[in-house]
């Protein structure tokens, strides 16, 4: 003890060490990772940002889905049935849940139609990958790509686009990574509803939302294609700020005010949905495309992005 | 003391910090799939890589293989604005989650 207190430092160095090989045994203990023989690099494969080009499911049309609580994975027991209420209210993954990478690089491939499968997406059955030669191979080969697509020459509309769509995107990007907490600040203001603080929070998510469509309506260069989708956007954000804000002011009051002010507040979203669908399609229907790092990206769908 | 204590909080940090939910873009599988009673809209819990509360909407650009319909099932798309999920109205009882804005799923 006496040295631990003449030597804060080294102590302080030792235990954090002590913690690093706690924990390397641990996890070294608790995976089945095969250790590779010889040491190798992994590149993503020559999967080009943008890759997908899937038509949209029509709605309604489940003919080739399975059925409730079955997967095409084998027989592995699901660790929640949809009809598990008690369990999904507390937002809450169970500790029998294990994450498997390799379902996830076979749903992904099977998403960009990838006509290879790795040996880590075969080999699914018993919801582990032991059979896996690397650990490299955990790492779907579709979510990174390490290629660079080439430049293409683009219009001067396919520029103006590209402006338009980066400027729009980095209003989404800073609502988005400024309410990440959006779900708890509902959640926190609908278990206390007489708590004027958490109303409050939520009022204020709401004037955000308004604000950013005010901050999208503003914008200076919008390509005259993009007008109309511009407007119904902005708009979009402007009105489901104000919903929002009118359910928070119906928290304390009875449950059938705020069952309809909630089913106003979902309608709107589903027209901002609608209307930020429709903006993705004008890029798309130009041909204009954005790379991981640039904002309009929000505007994209790629297994590039995770 | 406070040397362990600023250990023992520094460690639950990083423990803690994956939780954190991202708006764009969200993937992973599904453990559990809910059918709300305003729109007919479909509530997703999803476990990692980045998972948390989702919910698919008749306004969703919808590709192969539909909305989410099963746990079990993998879903992979962007996400945007807080979506109330109402299951039951008389008691009144919400799941707010992330409304998908674009999504692929798993059979």
């Amino acid at each position: 003890m006496e040295w631990i207190r003449l030597h804060p430092y080294s102590s302080a160095l030792a235990v954090a060490a002590a913690l690093v090989v706690t924990g390397t045994l641990f996890i070294e203990s608790h995976t089945s990772t095969v250790t590779p023989s010889s040491i190798s690099a992994w590149g993503g494969g020559d999967v080009p940002v943008n890759d997908i080009s899937l038509s949209p499911e029509p709605l309604g049309n489940n003919s080739n889905q399975t059925s409730l609580n079955t997967t095409d994975y084998g027989t592995r027991t699901l660790p929640y049935t949809s009809n598990d209420l008690g369990a999904s209210s507390s937002g809450t993954i169970p500790d029998n849940y294990q994450y498997n990478a390799a379902e996830f690089q076979a749903f992904v491939t099977k998403l960009v139609h990838q006509s290879q499968t790795s040996s880590s997406g075969s080999n699914t059955t018993s919801g582990t990958a032991t059979d896996s030669a690397s650990p490299w191979d955990y790492i779907p080969s579709g979510l990174i790509s390490t290629a660079t697509p080439p430049k293409k020459t683009q219009t001067a509309l396919q520029q103006a686009l590209f402006q338009y769509g980066n400027d729009v995107g980095v209003f989404v990007q800073q609502y988005d990574t400024a309410h990440q907490n959006q779900v708890q600040i509902f959640k926190d203001a609908m278990a206390s509803r007489n708590d004027s603080t958490k109303q409050s929070s939520l009022i204020r998510l709401g004037e955000d939302l308004k604000a950013t469509g005010d901050e999208i309506a503003q914008l200076g260069k919008v390509p005259e294609v993009a007008t109309s989708n511009n407007t119904a956007l902005s708009k979009s954000y402007i009105d489901s700020g104000t919903k929002l804000i009118l359910v928070a002011q119906a928290l304390p009051g009875y449950d059938g005010d705020l069952v309809k002010a909630i089913e106003n507040y979902d309608g709107t979203v589903n027209g901002f949905v609608k209307n930020y669908v429709a903006l993705a399609g004008v890029f798309s229907n130009y041909g204009v495309t954005f790379g991981p790092s640039d904002p309009g990206n929000v505007f994209s769908f790629t297994p590039n992005a995770l | 003391m406070r040397l362990i204590a600023s250990l023992i909080a520094l460690v639950a940090l990083v423990f803690i910090m994956p939780v954190s939910v991202f708006a764009f873009p969200f993937g992973g599988q599904a453990s559990v799939v809910i059918p709300c009673f305003n729109d007919s809209a479909i509530y997703a819990m999803l476990g990692p890589p980045v998972g948390g509360p989702f919910v698919w909407t008749p306004s969703t650009q919808t590709y192969s293989f539909g909305p989410p319909s099963h746990a079990g099932q993998w879903l992979l798309g962007n996400a945007g604005p807080l979506y109330l999920c109402l299951v039951t109205i008389d008691p009144i009882f919400t799941l707010p989650a992330t409304a998908i804005l674009m999504m692929g799923s798993s059979q």
